[in-house]
Parts: C-alpha cells; structure tokens; sequence
C-alpha cells in the first residue's frame, strides 16, 4: 500500500535522525582514524582531498580512493554504507555533470547510439571527474564519521577558521535535532489526526502550514537562544577552549598522510 | 551603627509589553540579599518576563529596576565593565534547557560563561570540573546535548549557570517536565546550593515546592503582584490560590451516587471519598 504524505515525511525525518545517531556512534568506534587527533586527521584528509583534486590521472585518483577505502575498513566503516550515504549521491550528481562530456569531447569513438557517440577523451574526462569527486567526498566522510562533531569544530579553529563560522557550525549542528523533533512531532500530531491519504492540495496546504509553523518556531527559538547566550556573558564575540593533546603515533599518522599527498601529487602531475 | 546592605533588586512600579499584550503592569517588590524568593502564579502571569528584566535581557516600557543600588538599564548593560560583573553576579536557568544548551558538548556547554568572561583557562578547566562533579554529571562532559534525558538536560544547564558561582540565582521552573527523582534531586540541591547565603529567586507554579525552596513568596495575577507573605501565609488562602489558577481542582466520582464533582485538593468536605481508604 502506498504510504502517505506524512507518513513519508515522518520516515525521512527518522531517517536523517537515525543517520546523525548512527555517524556519531561510528566516531566512538574503537578503529584507527577514530583514535588519531583530530587536527592532525582533518588537515591530512584535507591534503589528500587536495592531491585528489590536483590530481590529472585517473591512476593516481584509484589510488587516493583505494587508500581511502583502506583507511574506512581500518576504522571499521562498512563499504556498504559509504555506498548508500557516500559513493550513490555522488556518483548520481557527478554523473548528471559529466554526462554530456560523454558525447561532446571530441576524440574516437568508443561506442555508438544512433547520432550519439561516445569518445573515448569524454569518456576519460568523464571518469576522471567522477573518481576525483568519489573520492573527494569519501575521504571527506571519513573525517565527519571518525571523529565528533564537536572535535572536528575545534579542529576547525586550531586551522584559524573563524570563530564566527565555527560558532554557527556548532549551533546548526545542535539545533537541527530540536527542529527536528518538533517537526517530528508536528508529523505524529497530524498523523494521529488523519484518516486515509490527503489529497495533492491537501498536501501541499499541510507542508506549505507546516513548513511555516516551523520557521516560525526557529525564529523565536533563535531569539530565545541569543538571550540565553546574553544572559551567560555572550558580548557578540565567541571564545572557545582548545584542549588538543597530540601523541607520538599522532605524528606518525601526519607523517603518513603528507608522504600519500605528495606521492599522489607527484604521480598524478 | 553598619548601615543595611542594599536590595539585591528593587522593582519600582514595572510595565511591560509584548506588543498589544500587557506582561507586566506597574509591579513593585524589593529583594533582599540572602534570601530564598518564590514567584508565584499561573501560566502567562508575567514571572518569566520579570525573571528576564532582573536579568538585565528585558528592559521595563515604565518603572525602574536596580540591582544592589545601581539603575539595570540598557546603557549600563553596554558597558563591559557592568556586564561582566552584573553576569558574574547573577544567573539565570531558563525553563526550556534546548534553549539554554547550544553547544555541541556538556563540557562546552558549562565552559560558555567562564569563557566570555575571560577566566584563564586553568581557572576554567578546574570550576567546569567542579560544577560537573556538583551536578553528579561528569560522565556527560563528552556527550552532546541532544542525546541527553530531560533530567540530565536540566542538570547541565544548571551546571552551566553555577559554574560561576553567582551570588544571585534565577530559575525559571526549575522542575517543570522532570520525573519525581529528578524533582527531588534539583530541590536538595537547590536548598543545599551556597550553604544558605545566596539569593535565589525561583519561578513556579507548583505549589507542592514552595515550602522547600522559598523563605518568602510573591503571587502574580494577570501580571499584577496580588499578594506576598510567607509560603505558609500564602498557602493557606485557598480563595487567593484558586482565584489564581493556583490549587488543583480535584474531579472524582463517588461510588454510591454515581456523580462527579471538584472541590479544592485540601478536601475540607468531611463526606468520605474512594481514595480515603
């Protein structure tokens, strides 16, 4: 039977719940990214996602995305859910980009449609756009998997990001959930009231009221938030506390991933 | 002869709006330091409005309001010098923890307000610990608030209030939406909370409370101050309790005539009722 407007938007409301759960419980796994400081993790994913980028062979990107995949087994991500949060949505977004290099490159053909062609230069160009955002996007997914929200903010700020960006990063972050519930409730509320499935303009009356009733919510929220913060020193300049500890085996990891970087940068020149 | 200290606040004849909406209109009461205040009254009384302008986050339409002698206004407030001792000073648990808990850890969550004060960073570290250890939550320091029970969401947005050690407490109900064990435990340390010398001014309209954490009360009606006396005094007028959506109105049904009826919970009627047995 097919599900209803709301019991559709319930399903995803508990689908990105369960999905912000299930990342932060795979940050407090015992794997080996999950014990590597986190400034350390997130400048050296960052300089392999560069190398990525820079990269201008598809050999040097398999390489980068196979260190990747070694470095998620090592930390005890399951490939398959890389494949459903990671590799699928970027593989479906970068694939509508690079699907008309496809068949307007210029170069021998590989295959043919009728009128279209495939080359084989579109069909490199292709790949190599594709590899370098897979592989882009999971290294990425590794630092937001491997470490806690909380760390990956601080870590943020040791690298000079703004204080300003961070403190809005983090309340975002906070805050997302409590709208989340309350859009969960409101959801429950109306599906304890409804009795069969709504009309299309009943649908979109409900999500457009709803929608509505949630900014407005936001917005007195925010307001309640900033007295809050008012009432607590708040001056309109954020200061947070960096407690960083960085061991030996830190070290070795930083070591680790600027010799990758390098080599990837190296090989794929 | 040591002359008396000053009012911690003086409220002189406060008005304030929402709008169209009167909050406030034209109350007048003075707190002295040291003392355990109650502010009494049904929802949309005005105590979580006059809990705000003593904090300095609302300012009165009329009226005045000081804190230990000196004007709370706006001006004042911008100073730094003022706002970081009045905020050293005086803290405020608002009622919806969500509202008061917005950063991604415990930890972070307690460590706000010493750090826009610019404490020194061990001096942080060691009054976070304390105020953690105070609240029985140290196990939470790592966890983000919105994996936390409701209990524990109080207790952390108390911890980040105490961690300064204010001398002057506002709690805007302090037990509202807790379960029975979390209640008690918010209330033992709240009568425990400064061995007694600190001023604490709480927000309720739970009755069954205010013998345990105020010296003195202060009935909001329709946001006039109706009355004041002691908690005793207060809570034996059952017309001034009722006439302020305060008691419990109790509907029970009688088994041998089969009706309902309410009457206030103290049951002054002497016929025997179901739950006497």
């Amino acid at each position: 039977m097919k599900a209803s407007f709301v019991e559709r938007t319930l399903a995803s409301l508990a689908a990105a719940s369960d999905y912000a759960a299930s990342a932060e419980q795979l940050a407090s796994t015992a794997g080996a990214l999950q014990r590597v400081d986190a400034r350390i993790k997130v400048a050296g994913l960052f300089a392999l996602v560069l190398a990525a980028a820079a990269a201008r062979h598809l050999p040097a990107v398999a390489c980068l995305f196979a260190a990747a995949l070694l470095l998620a087994a090592l930390s005890r991500i399951h490939p398959a859910r890389l494949a459903a949060w990671v590799w699928t949505p970027v593989l479906f977004f970068t694939g509508t980009i690079a699907l008309p290099a496809l068949f307007v490159t210029p170069g021998p053909p590989v295959a043919a449609w009728g009128p279209l062609a495939v080359s084989a230069t579109g069909l490199a160009s292709a790949a190599l756009l594709v590899a370098r955002a897979e592989t882009a996007a999971t290294l990425a997914a590794l630092v937001v998997l491997t470490t806690p929200w909380p760390c990956v903010l601080k870590a943020l700020r040791v690298f000079r990001c703004p204080v300003l960006v961070v403190a809005i990063l983090g309340m975002t972050y906070r805050y997302i959930f409590v709208i989340l519930e309350t859009a969960l409730d409101m959801f429950e509320s109306r599906k304890s009231r409804t009795v069969g499935v709504l009309e299309p303009a009943d649908r979109r009356r409900l999500a457009a009221a709803s929608a509505g009733v949630l900014l407005s919510k936001s917005l007195q929220l925010s307001a309640d938030v900033h007295l809050a913060m008012q009432a607590r020193g708040f001056r309109g300049e954020i200061y947070l506390l960096d407690d960083f500890q960085a061991r030996r085996a830190d070290w070795c990891w930083s070591g680790g991933f600027a010799l990758l970087a390098a080599a990837a940068l190296w090989w794929g020149r | 002869m040591p002359s008396a200290p000053p009012p911690v606040f003086s409220v002189e004849r406060v008005s304030y709006h929402y709008q169209t909406v009167t909050a406030l209109d034209s109350v007048s009461l003075t707190i002295p330091p040291g003392k355990r205040l109650a502010l009494l009254g049904a929802n949309g009384s005005g105590k979580s409005t006059l809990l705000r302008l003593l904090d300095g986050l609302y300012f009165p339409d009329s009226g005045a309001i000081s804190f230990q002698g000196s004007p709370l206004v706006r001006e004042r407030l911008e100073e730094d010098r003022f706002a970081f001792d009045f905020r050293r000073r005086v803290g405020l648990v608002f009622q919806n923890p969500d509202v008061q808990l917005f950063n991604p850890t415990v930890f972070d969550e307690v460590a706000f307000a010493p750090l826009q004060l610019r404490c020194p960073k061990d001096e942080i570290v060691r009054r976070v610990a304390a105020a953690l250890d105070l609240m029985e939550i140290a196990h939470l320091r790592t966890r983000p608030p919105h994996r936390l029970s409701g209990g524990e969401k109080k207790r952390v947005a108390l911890a980040s209030v105490l961690v300064l050690d204010p001398e002057v407490l506002l709690l805007d109900e302090p037990t509202a939406a807790l379960d029975p064990r979390s209640q008690s435990q918010i209330i033992d340390l709240l009568i425990g909370w400064g061995n007694g010398g600190k001023t604490v001014i709480t927000a309720t309209h739970d009755l069954g409370l205010v013998e345990d954490i105020a010296d003195y009360c202060y009935l909001l009606e329709h946001g006039k101050l109706a009355a004041e006396g002691s908690p005793a005094e207060l809570l034996r007028d059952q017309a001034l309790l009722e006439g302020a959506n305060l008691i419990h109105a109790h509907r029970h049904r009688h088994p041998e005539g089969g009706f309902s009826h309410s009457h206030p919970h103290t049951h002054p009627h002497s016929h025997p009722h179901p739950h006497d047995s």
